[in-house]
């Protein structure tokens, strides 16, 4: 019989034990924050990163390490992202009923976050390039990254902060609706899917489907829109 | 089952290669999605077990962008010196980002199409 530190040590190399541990985090996250009551604060993206990032943190494994086990639940995240095509053909008539909602919320929203953002930026003191690296954070991360370059930000923590953003509204989203006293799923969806893309449209598919239907729509058209109207609010307001 | 995955792989394949070929912003699985989307709507046949696979990928969907939430403790220290103005900015635009898009769908949307049965919030 070998001792349990070796063994450690083995099973650590293994892709096995990151794939398991994500899901077993994010399995017990989810138990608790429906428990809570859906508590805001327990957000289980967050909060299972959150878990994990401090354990390898604590025992000094590198996120790469990490990765190589991990990258097999990312994987899925491209076949998960065709899929949403499913629900939009489900319910296509009625997303064309309120296609002129979709538009000018959609132009409010992407307006509303970038003028904010550099209005904000500028009162507190943000440099410049710190300014454009967090203009396009709406966008899905890839799209955000290639507006940050255009506009001369930087790409790398541009992606960080198109994270950190969908993490923060899918958090607070729905105490936020509640309080508005909101009840129509459309528009809460699309809200949350054109301001938090990927996470938020996740985050609105674990509350209700027609949610997270109109959250996709609202990631992808956010995406498209972004790239073609922050560049220009940029330039104007800079 | 195994069509259902190959079929869905097929799209994604396809949305990569022309994303790549064209350098276009748009992620691969985003482009895949709207060519899914254009297949759907046009009536085409799909693999029955899509379906069946969509109501648990839509509640385990969180958990497949934990491990690219992870990758932010590489990058700490470059965010650390303007943690407390990217929390304000971060947190009031989200919000009124948020706010000004729910308004103005539910307004117009009032106007044009009420929601109605599932589309309400049961208070």
């Amino acid at each position: 019989m070998k001792n349990l530190g070796d063994t450690f040590v083995y099973l650590e190399q293994l892709p096995l034990v990151w794939l398991f541990l994500t899901m077993l985090v994010y399995i017990c996250v989810s138990h608790l924050h429906v428990r809570a009551g859906r508590n805001a604060l327990l957000n289980p993206v967050a909060l299972s990163a959150g878990i994990i990032g401090v354990f390898l943190v604590l025992s000094d494994i590198s996120y790469a390490r990490y990765f190589e086990g991990a990258q097999f639940i990312h994987f899925l995240l491209g076949p998960a992202i065709v899929l949403l095509a499913l629900p939009i053909s489900i319910h296509f008539k009625s997303i064309w009923n309120v296609r002129l909602a979709i538009l000018c919320s959609l132009i409010a929203c992407i307006v509303v976050s970038v003028v904010s953002v550099i209005v904000l930026g500028k009162v507190l003191g943000l440099e410049e390039k710190m300014i454009a690296t967090l203009a396009p954070k709406n966008a899905t991360a890839p799209i955000a990254m290639g507006i940050s370059e255009e506009i001369g930000g930087f790409t790398s923590i541009t992606a960080i902060m198109t994270v950190i953003t969908a993490i923060f509204g899918a958090a607070i989203v729905s105490p936020l609706f509640n309080a508005l006293k909101l009840q129509d799923w459309r528009a809460r969806g699309f809200a949350l899917g054109a301001s938090c893309h990927g996470i938020g449209t996740a985050h609105a598919f674990t509350v209700n489907e027609v949610a997270g239907t109109y959250a996709t729509i609202g990631m992808a058209l956010s995406g498209v829109v972004s790239a073609l109207i922050i560049p220009i609010i940029y330039g104007l307001l800079i | 089952m195994l069509n259902a995955i190959c079929f869905l792989f097929g799209f994604q394949l396809f949305g990569t290669a022309l994303s790549h070929y064209f350098s276009l912003p748009v992620p691969g699985p985003v482009i895949g999605l709207i060519f899914f989307l254009i297949w759907l709507i046009a009536g085409w046949s799909r693999p029955k077990a899509l379906d069946t696979l969509l109501p648990p990928f839509m509640q385990f969907l969180p958990l497949l962008f934990v491990p690219a939430v992870v990758g932010i403790i590489d990058h700490l220290d470059k965010i650390k010196p303007f943690a407390g103005e990217l929390v304000v900015v971060i947190g009031i635009s989200t919000v009124l980002g948020l706010v000004s898009c729910v308004l103005v769908f539910g307004y117009v949307a009032s106007k044009t199409a009420p929601a109605k049965g599932e589309e309400r919030r049961g208070s």
